[in-house]
């Protein structure tokens, strides 16, 4: 019982795709704290596989407009920064980038068992009205440097490189004493130079954040 | 016993994202920084060397007194003795029932020495090709018979162990059987520290090297250990047209603290009779399997 709850918590330490992100940087000072659940859809095998993803995020605002923060999941960890673009009524753009360092000890397809990955994104908000949720929409495409743990003994013939142009859809409901709930699905097609498309993965789930 | 309201101290890191910024965030970037620092030592396993040259090196060897009587069942065993060791436990439990006189013996994680003591002591014909150096060992794949045996190859399988860059092989030869050729393949696919994806590439690799051939056997230590590889490999071989002969034996060794199928023998253009896994002492950290099929029409 106990070799199955560590293989249980051992594939949570798979990739996490989610976002989370919304237009609108944090004021300079502010923090926030989120905890998230998410499904992530995989392929393992020949077929798709649901596995469990916790994560942790933490933002903090440093200029107006700027915002920095990071996500860690069992065994990887991003951090990136967020710039508010333009800001029009309840409409709002944002640019994040973000680098994400992992490794995933039981990894499903190949020998894709560290990575590091750039994942620049373009995130628009509508805000809600009256208290109603505020609309994300976001392009999150991802370029990947993955690889076997050989690699840092010299064997990297099985490395390469993956792009993934995600995309995102969320929503952010207010809750009282400045919580909130969100709510994330993105789709991340993926393309492997050298070995052509991947099969998508997916992940959707829900997040506090205070 | 009740419990006092909680000390709003010991909950404020995770609670207050001012606290949270001030004390805990610090420490989480320390300890990025340190498992980013460390993980290349921590992931860089011993590489171990690999046999990639498809003509060997090869082991043959002939130990059978003529050519045996037909009977009215053909029995195969897939045996896994763990990196060769106990040898003459091997010899002890191919020599009792219901593993005694099979007709094919596919062995895995041998040796040369010990598959031709095998084969000596119980007066069979073998090929051994070594798929890698395992703790200073050669580590390979054997196939055993009383029956003349011919055209025997190594197939090179895709993919390498992403720790310690193994190779995985399979070892085929053609069985002249009553006067039927019976092609059979001894494989030992990788473990789960390589995606089921790459080796399930590895079992299709077999099955390409089969092509259309029948009758044939595939055997061995197919790695099933994670939750779903199982069904996933038995839908593979089932797709190209093979029975799981090998059905009736189960919890062939363990994997993550439970009892496992981890060993099987598939077959095409043969009837599966029975099948079984062997109870007694195997000398292994496997059980060795048993089929009974019906002989070659």
């Amino acid at each position: 019982m106990i070799h199955r709850c560590l293989l249980l918590v051992a594939m949570t330490g798979c990739a996490s795709y989610s976002s989370r992100l919304d237009a609108t940087p944090l004021p300079p000072g502010a923090g926030e704290l989120g905890v998230g659940l998410d499904v992530l859809l995989v392929e393992r095998g020949r077929d798709y596989i649901p596995l469990p993803v916790p994560d942790f995020t933490y933002r903090r605002g440093v200029r107006p407009g700027v915002d920095v923060g990071g996500k860690a999941h069992l065994t990887g960890a991003q951090a990136g920064v967020r710039f508010a673009i333009a800001r029009r009524d309840r409409l709002a753009v944002a640019w994040a980038a973000d680098l994400a360092l992992g490794y995933e000890p039981i990894t499903n397809n190949t020998t894709d068992l560290v990575y590091a990955r750039a994942l620049p994104r373009l995130v628009g908000e509508l805000r809600g009205r009256g208290g109603g949720p505020t609309w994300i929409a976001a392009v999150a495409p991802s370029l990947t440097f993955t690889g076997p743990a050989t690699m840092f003994r010299g064997i990297a013939g099985a490395a390469r490189f993956i792009a993934r142009p995600g995309a995102a859809l969320g929503a952010r409901w207010p809750l009282d004493r400045g919580r909130s709930l969100w709510l994330e699905v993105t789709a991340q097609p993926a393309y492997a130079f050298g070995d052509g498309w991947l099969r998508s993965a997916y992940q959707g789930g829900a997040a506090v954040t205070f | 016993m009740t419990l006092g309201p909680i000390d709003a101290s010991l909950v404020a890191p995770f609670t207050d994202p001012e606290v949270f910024a001030r004390v805990c965030w610090p420490r989480m970037q320390a300890a990025a920084g340190t498992w980013v620092l460390l993980a290349p030592f921590a992931l860089a396993c011993s590489i171990e060397p690999n046999y990639t040259n498809p003509d060997g090196p090869r082991c043959y060897g002939d130990y059978a007194a003529g050519e045996p009587e037909l009977g009215d069942v053909l029995r195969a065993v897939s045996y896994n003795l763990e990196f060769g060791r106990e040898v003459e436990t091997a010899i002890a439990a191919l020599e009792t029932e219901p593993l005694a006189g099979a007709d094919v013996i596919l062995m895995q994680e041998m040796e040369a020495g010990g598959v031709e003591a095998i084969a000596a002591a119980l007066g069979l014909r073998y090929v051994y090709y070594p798929a890698s150096v395992k703790h200073g060992r050669d580590w390979g794949n054997a196939v055993l018979s009383p029956w003349p045996m011919r055209d025997y190859r190594k197939v090179l399988l895709p993919w390498a162990d992403p720790y310690t860059n193994s190779r995985r092989i399979a070892v085929t030869a053609t069985l002249e059987i009553g006067g039927v050729d019976l092609a059979v393949y001894s494989t030992h696919t990788a473990t789960p520290s390589l995606g089921l994806g790459a080796r399930l590439d590895q079992i299709e690799a077999i099955l390409d090297d089969a092509g259309d051939s029948a009758p044939v056997a595939i055997g061995g230590d197919l790695n099933t250990a994670d939750p779903g590889s199982g069904g996933q490999v038995r839908e593979l071989f089932g797709d190209r047209g093979f029975d799981w002969a090998s059905d009736g034996a189960t919890d062939t060794g363990s994997a993550f603290g439970s009892d496992a199928t981890l060993d099987y023998v598939f077959t095409r253009g043969l009837t599966p009779r029975r099948s079984g896994t062997f109870a007694g002492d195997s000398g292994s950290d496997h059980q060795p399997i048993w089929v009974e099929l019906e002989p070659p029409p």
